[in-house]
């Protein structure tokens, strides 16, 4: 989950106001809000980030930590094991964790293959990720915590 | 009559655009307007034209303009501590301003420049070595140049995966937005009829089958009837009985 996910995430939680309502609020430049949440690379620099973790009342550093898995590197990393072939390790925000080869990579999702089984996992969920080598090649579907 | 100065400062138009528009070098047109040549007849004309004047309220032969004066405690132009000899090839009056050391490069252009690697099939090493130092050193100009290089080579295999008819998904407005292969993996879905599990972001989960979806929702027929699940809920769904 990048921080523009995240924050996207915050605002549903805090009844989906809209930009420009927390905008006005907060004090961030007009059409920002929505280049964070939207764009796939990392967009918003720190005090901005900030401002909005004291905003939606969460601890700042669990946004600014998400701003450097943005969903432009999730791209990267996932194209980059379906074409060297290696599996892919996916944390996600729900605590599971999944294992697998990348068959497709979507916008929204990318579907791996693990032990056998296609599993389409939601790309705004992922929290981190991580390469393996080709001796951790096993595919794997886990159960546990992403940090 | 006018002196020429007056009529062309009375447009205000500078030495070098009455000698663009009349064709008449600048330097001649100095001496016309210091009154060190008279203006030939020959000339007249263009310049009236370009002054938008008669021929005959330009004076021929010019007064000078009077001096600018000085500003108080500076000197005189012309005169000061300028040497009077004639200047040598290569010495100049007042030493040359150094031009300021280039800026280095952007936090920004650093961290674009490690994300576009990987997408350009490059190591961050290899795009030192191909500018011959580590990033961290590259001004921001060398860093803008790399950057736009790797943009360039990244448009170059995009073009070629158009034209080679992959990878020309079309971007959905919102990130959780369904796209090409997901499109394609939910018709199968649909098509086949299977039951499908959804897991949501909250730990339950909903099982049944598609019976409908958009772009940011999918409908699902379940035993206690038809659930619509927003894209954004779902973490991630698998069939019920396995692979494909």
């Amino acid at each position: 989950m990048s921080s523009g996910d995240y924050l996207r995430f915050l605002r549903a939680l805090h009844g989906g106001k809209d930009f420009f309502t927390i905008e006005a609020e907060t004090g961030i430049p007009s059409g920002l809000m929505r280049q964070i949440e939207q764009r796939y690379r990392a967009v918003g620099d720190e005090e901005t980030l900030r401002k909005l973790a004291e905003y939606y009342g969460v601890d700042p550093e669990e946004v600014l930590w998400r701003h450097e898995w943005s969903r432009a590197r999730l791209t990267f990393a996932l194209e980059d094991a379906m074409r060297e072939d290696v599996p892919i390790r996916l944390y996600l925000r729900t605590g599971e964790t999944f294992t697998g080869k990348v068959q497709w990579v979507d916008l929204a999702a990318t579907c791996l293959n693990v032990d056998g089984r296609e599993i389409v996992i939601q790309r705004h969920w992922v929290d981190k990720w991580e390469l393996l080598p080709e001796e951790e090649e096993e595919s794997t579907g886990e159960q546990g915590s992403p940090q | 009559m006018y002196n020429l100065w007056e009529i062309r400062k009375r447009k205000g138009m500078s030495l070098k655009e009455l000698s663009a528009r009349t064709g008449i070098p600048q330097e001649r047109l100095y001496a016309y307007e210091q009154g060190k040549e008279p203006i030939p007849y020959s000339d007249l004309p263009r310049l009236a034209k370009a002054l938008y004047v008669e021929e005959w309220e330009i004076k021929t032969l010019s007064d000078p303009p009077p001096q600018r004066k000085p500003p108080s405690g500076g000197r005189p132009r012309g005169q000061g501590k300028r040497s009077k000899g004639p200047r040598r090839k290569g010495q100049r009056s007042r030493p040359r301003r150094m031009p300021p050391p280039p800026s280095p490069a952007r936090e920004t252009q650093l961290a674009h420049l490690r994300q576009l690697a990987p997408a350009v099939g490059k190591t961050v090493e290899e795009l030192e070595q191909m500018v011959g130092k580590p990033l961290s050193e590259l001004t921001r100009r060398e860093a803008s140049r790399l950057l736009f290089q790797l943009q360039e080579i990244l448009r170059e295999r995009k073009q070629q995966a158009k034209e080679e008819g992959a990878h020309n998904r079309k971007r959905a407005y919102l990130p959780e937005g369904v796209d090409r292969f997901e499109l394609e993996y939910l018709t199968q879905l649909q098509e086949s009829g299977e039951l499908v599990h959804f897991h949501l972001f909250d730990g339950s989960e909903v099982v049944g089958t598609i019976v409908g979806f958009g772009p940011y929702a999918i409908t699902v027929q379940t035993e206690d009837g038809e659930t619509t699940l927003n894209k954004l809920a779902i973490a991630w769904y698998t069939r019920a009985g396995g692979n494909s």
